[in-house]
């Protein structure tokens, strides 16, 4: 059985410490060579590690509720396919793209579902009709930015998070925050 | 530099605090739900298993064939305790036992009937056996009144079991089935499944599930013998309830039902109402969530292959393996 590892990501919100990407890199190597081999403990970490990625990502695109299900079905299709990945260090290059080809079956199998209503707003959302209205403004934005406030406000990743998962810059990601907020303010008070 | 946009350290803007307590409702925080029979070591994985099963039903089927086509094959009577008697005469010693032949067994005898090679029967004390057909593929009796504990080796629908109440059919491979004189009864699944068929009600229960047999109502609903008697005394309201009964009983079942219960639930669907089978979907997937690709609207519609789906997503085994759990007999 694979021995659990402290998520490095997780570090950052605990001890307000930036991730060791390298470390970050072969804690994951070895959970993904494990869950290859059969370790559902191990697949289990990376679902931990990664349901929020994927389910923003999912928000940015599809509505609400059917989000949940469809990061069940992205992590079917992952677990059944996991043996076939040959490098171990582009699992998730290899996730997100599961992820951006479900939401695009999603869409062609559901064409009239592009207008996104948001009709199963959380109980603990409040008001319901704002939060709805803020989901709905950033899903308007150009994509980068539309992802990764969907990473930071609605799954609660820092940035530091949100780059060492996604795969993009501690910098970019910094840069998407500030210039999509700026879009989301004006959008919410024009 | 205060950058709490990014690293969440400091004091944060109104308007990004504000945005990350309104949305943080839609967070990710489902479990992941790993489907049956997924991340199996080598030995255990599909092809393996599915070869394994192939050549073990290959075999069974070559003998039970091979059975089969010597005709119809003589079943044994055989006294366990007390005074057994067959055709009114007491069984002392092991007697053929032929179709039109009546079992009874009074209130402290029992008697066992060897099931013409696929396994046996006990007829529990207080019991009345008739022998109906024996056909070689197809093994009658009627179970008068009384007890018996069947445990049977053969393929689905192979042995039937009449009652003044209606028919049990095994589908592999132990279960105890009682009938009252007044024909109250029930089923009690031990190992595999049965189905029990009153006219055109029908249930299907697995093993460690019973199901309760009313004179005039036919089978109830399969619930697990493990339930809550709070969520098993509102199943039954629901299955024999008057019908100004049947909402507030059913609303019991939800407000009782456990992770457990949810095959029940799914089997509540197949009677219920467009309003029933929507509260019976929200309150199951609250419990077991469905395989992703099963919808609220397709269980609504009542698409088969959804339902099958989530019953199987269950992990109670598959009715059709027979081969498979007739070895839990022993």
């Amino acid at each position: 059985m694979t021995e659990r590892v402290i998520d490095p990501a997780a570090l950052v919100l605990l001890q307000g410490l930036e991730p060791d990407a390298e470390q970050l890199r072969e804690d994951e190597a070895a959970l993904v060579r494990a869950a290859r081999a059969g370790n559902r403990g191990a697949f289990g970490d990376l679902y931990e590690r990664y349901a929020r990625v994927v389910h923003g990502i999912m928000l940015a695109h599809a509505p609400a509720q059917v989000a949940d299900d469809l990061v069940q079905d992205v992590f079917e299709r992952a677990l059944s396919n996991i043996g076939g990945l040959r490098d171990v260090n582009t699992f998730a290059g290899w996730l997100i793209a599961i992820t951006r080809n479900r939401v695009r079956d999603h869409f062609r199998r559901n064409m009239a579902s592009e207008e996104l209503p948001e009709v199963a707003v959380p109980a603990n959302a409040q008001p319901r009709a704002e939060a709805a209205a803020a989901l709905e403004a950033i899903r308007r934005l150009p994509e980068a930015y539309r992802e990764t406030l969907m990473l930071r406000l609605v799954e609660g990743m820092t940035g530091p998070e949100i780059a060492a998962r996604v795969g993009i810059t501690p910098d970019s990601v910094r840069v998407n925050l500030h210039r999509g907020m700026k879009m989301l303010r004006e959008a919410l008070n024009p | 530099m205060n950058d709490y946009l990014f690293n969440k350290v400091g004091e944060g803007e109104p308007e990004v605090v504000r945005l990350e307590n309104l949305l943080g409702g839609y967070r990710q925080q489902r479990p992941f739900v790993f489907p049956p029979a997924a991340m199996k070591p080598w030995f255990a994985r599909t092809w393996f298993r599915a070869a394994m099963a192939g050549a073990a039903a290959a075999i069974v089927l070559a003998l039970i064939f091979a059975s089969a086509a010597q005709g119809p094959s003589e079943w044994i009577a055989r006294r366990d305790s007390g005074d057994p008697h067959l055709n009114s005469i007491p069984v002392t010693r092991p007697e053929v036992f032929r179709p039109g032949s009546i079992v009874t067994t009074d209130g402290s005898s029992e008697l066992e009937l060897k099931a013409a090679g696929h396994g046996r029967i006990r007829v529990l004390p207080g019991s009345e056996v008739r022998f109906t057909e024996n056909s070689g593929r197809h093994q009658r009796l009627e179970l008068r009144h009384g007890t018996i504990e069947a445990s049977l080796y053969a393929p689905p629908f192979m042995f039937s079991f009449d009652t003044p109440s209606g028919t049990a059919y095994d589908i592999g491979c132990a279960f105890r089935l009682r009938i009252e004189e007044d024909g109250r009864g029930r089923v009690d699944v031990l190992s595999g499944w049965v189905q029990f068929e009153a006219g055109e009600a029908q249930e299907l229960a697995p093993a460690g599930a019973q199901i309760e047999i009313e004179p005039g109502y036919g089978p109830g609903t399969a619930v697990f013998r493990t339930s809550g008697a709070g969520f098993r005394k509102a199943v039954h309201d629901v299955d024999f309830g008057g019908p100004g009964e049947r909402l507030e009983a059913l609303r019991r079942v939800l407000a009782n039902a456990r992770a457990n219960d949810v095959y029940t639930l799914l089997r509540l669907m197949r009677g219920a109402t467009a309003e029933e089978r929507g509260m019976l979907f929200d309150r199951a997937s609250q419990l077991k969530p469905p395989p992703a690709w099963v919808t609220r609207d397709g269980i609504m519609r009542r698409e088969e292959a959804m339902m099958d789906a989530w019953t199987t997503s269950l992990g109670l085994g598959d009715a059709k393996r027979w081969w498979v759990h007739w070895k839990d007999r022993f």
